[in-house]
């Protein structure tokens, strides 16, 4: 099943979207709240550009991989390949390039500010379960890099947990580290089963 | 205000070092000595199996299990047996910022006041489970990553 990383314009179209209206609530009604309310809206949108030119940047240089990966539920304990492969646009000088399974915690918690508002914060910790790492090279344009590797959810793990606030999620990660260019990051998520591939007593 | 005074003991699982250890979908016996001063008014009393969440985020958590030990005001001591059956999921779990704790416990429902309760923590988490903390678990994987070089070949 092959994955694709896509683009993200929401938060540009909004920021645009909030500077022009407040541009216009400035010259139909002139005042300081106005003009600080653009200000804003000037600064998300420069900063949501910004963002989007980055992720993108490094898709300049790459073209989206083909991922071959599990789609179905896997057990404790259970091995499964990852196939990927990835063309190049352009001559790139890679420094190395990792695939790796990883435990993700992700915690979200709101707090209430002294004016009664309030603010939601999301951390995230990601436990390496396993990590392959290729050596860098200099990759020519139309050049395609092909790899698999083989993981296993590790025995000792724990399946994957949803719920409101708290999640615990696996999911094969692959980051291609350019010379002299963000690096191009690619992730798929696994559901993990509360059940063992085998029963190993002892 | 009512007073009541509730044992709990559970039985079944498997003590461990960490607590008493169940597995997901067994069950858990347990009984309730309840010891009211007096009459204690109240409007029931039940056995819970819960689970909720500990750590950074903000709480999750469910009732997985309830059994009515009692109903109306309590007159007298009483010991009430209860089971529970554990369900498949949420394991047990202790990690950087989740932790996912299970319990069971007695609550004694009382109208327009704190509830009394008195409360068991228990493992959910199945025999041949080797579970390390996610700290041990980096250590061990950290020392044997697997290593590759651009044809695929093993270089541990």
């Amino acid at each position: 099943m092959p994955m694709q990383v896509g683009g993200a314009w929401g938060p540009i179209v909004m920021g645009a979207a909030f500077a022009v209206g407040s541009l216009i609530w400035l010259l139909v009604q002139p005042g300081a709240f106005a003009a600080l309310f653009l200000a804003f809206s000037l600064v998300f949108l420069v900063q949501a550009t910004i963002r989007y030119l980055r992720r993108g940047v490094a898709g300049m240089r790459v073209a989206a991989p083909e991922v071959v990966v599990p789609d179905k539920a896997l057990r404790l304990g259970e091995q499964f390949s990852v196939s990927y492969r990835q063309g190049w646009k352009r001559a790139t000088d890679v420094s190395g390039i990792r695939f790796a399974l990883v435990m993700r915690e992700t915690a979200r918690h709101t707090t209430e500010d002294s004016k009664g508002g309030t603010r939601t914060t999301t951390d995230t910790h990601d436990d390496v379960a396993q990590e392959f790492a290729v050596a860098g090279q200099r990759f020519e344009p139309g050049q395609v890099m092909s790899e698999t590797c083989m993981f296993r959810i590790p025995e000792n793990g724990v399946h994957t947990f949803v719920a409101e606030n708290n999640r615990i999620e696996w999911y094969v990660l692959a980051c291609v580290e350019m010379q002299r260019w963000p690096d191009y990051r690619w992730e798929h998520e696994l559901t993990v089963l509360p059940e063992f591939i085998e029963l190993t007593h002892g | 205000m009512a007073d009541v005074d509730i044992e709990l003991t559970l039985q079944g699982g498997e003590i461990q070092d960490n607590g008493r250890r169940c597995d997901p979908g067994s069950t858990l016996q347990g009984w309730a000595r309840l010891t009211p001063e007096g009459t204690a008014n109240c409007r029931r009393v039940v056995a819970r199996l819960e689970w909720h969440t500990e750590g950074t985020g903000d709480r999750d958590g469910g009732c997985i299990g309830e059994v009515e030990l009692a109903t109306g005001p309590l007159a007298g001591p009483l010991i009430q047996s209860f089971t529970l059956t554990v369900p498949q999921q949420p394991w047990s779990y202790t990690g950087h910022y989740i932790n996912i704790i299970w319990q069971v416990s007695v609550v004694v429902d009382i109208p327009l006041g704190l509830d009394i309760t008195a409360e068991e923590r228990i493992v959910v988490a199945p025999a041949v489970w080797p579970r390390l903390t996610p700290q041990q678990l980096g250590e061990r994987t950290g020392q044997g990553q697997d290593r590759m070089d651009q044809s695929g070949r093993d270089l541990a």
